[in-house]
């Protein structure tokens, strides 16, 4: 039998990492979905992009550090990793400021991405 | 290729930046649909009005307007009330669907 075509996902995050559970479920739900090997894609925009800063330090909150789980995306074989220009700009971070791997797109390359996919997740 | 999107919106536009980070982002054929506190996005004075006024695809759910004490008079006229029947119907036809909360 023909193996079913992958199909395309973007998850599109836009929540700050530890103010809700939104961005945490989000990757959970990106690992998740990794196990059944589709053409996986993540964009952050809006507060999305601040999960993507360096140093964070969340022992003294409790909660698990979002941007360790982030750093390691691309051992699942996740390397699709977008961010917003524009809402990195209106934050006033700078694409070095933020890990490494992650590729920043501007509105139209946003839109394209967004378009060409079979399904959308939001977190 | 490029496939329209179906754009949910569930936030008030005074609690939220769904709608304004939505239409940061909206292309022309994309369609919006206004649910539970989206439908404060419906009424003709809220920020966002003009915005919605110039859509052409405008969808709000009759019960949510209804629930929330909104007479059809004080609604945005290109704003399409309709049932859960009918917002089942536009998940399926749009081709893609995203959430704003």
């Amino acid at each position: 039998m023909a193996r079913p075509t992958k199909k395309k996902i973007l998850f599109i995050l836009r929540h700050a990492p530890y103010g809700s559970s939104l961005a945490k479920e989000g990757i959970d739900a990106i690992l998740a979905t990794s196990a059944y090997e589709q053409d996986l894609s993540v964009v952050f925009i809006d507060d999305g992009v601040f999960q993507l800063t360096r140093d964070h330090h969340t022992e003294s909150i409790e909660q698990k550090n979002i941007s360790r789980v982030l750093a390691a995306l691309p051992i699942y074989d996740i390397t699709q990793l977008f961010v917003c220009a524009s809402s990195l700009r209106a934050r006033g971070i700078d694409h070095v400021d933020l890990q490494e791997g992650i590729a920043s797109l501007d509105h139209d390359a946003l839109q394209k991405l967004c378009k060409q996919q079979d399904h959308l997740l939001s977190f | 290729m490029m496939s329209a999107i179906l754009h949910i919106i569930n936030q008030s536009p005074f609690a939220s930046k769904a709608i304004e980070q939505c239409f940061e982002r909206l292309h022309q054929d994309d369609g919006i649909i206004l649910l539970e506190d989206g439908i404060y996005c419906a009424m003709q004075h809220q920020p966002f009005a003009a915005q919605i006024q110039s859509l052409s695809q405008c969808y709000a759910i009759e019960n949510d307007s209804k629930a929330r004490g909104i007479n059809t008079d004080q609604l945005l006229s290109n704003v399409n009330l309709i049932g859960y029947d009918e917002f089942v119907a536009l998940v399926i036809e749009f081709p893609l669907n995203q959430s704003w909360y």
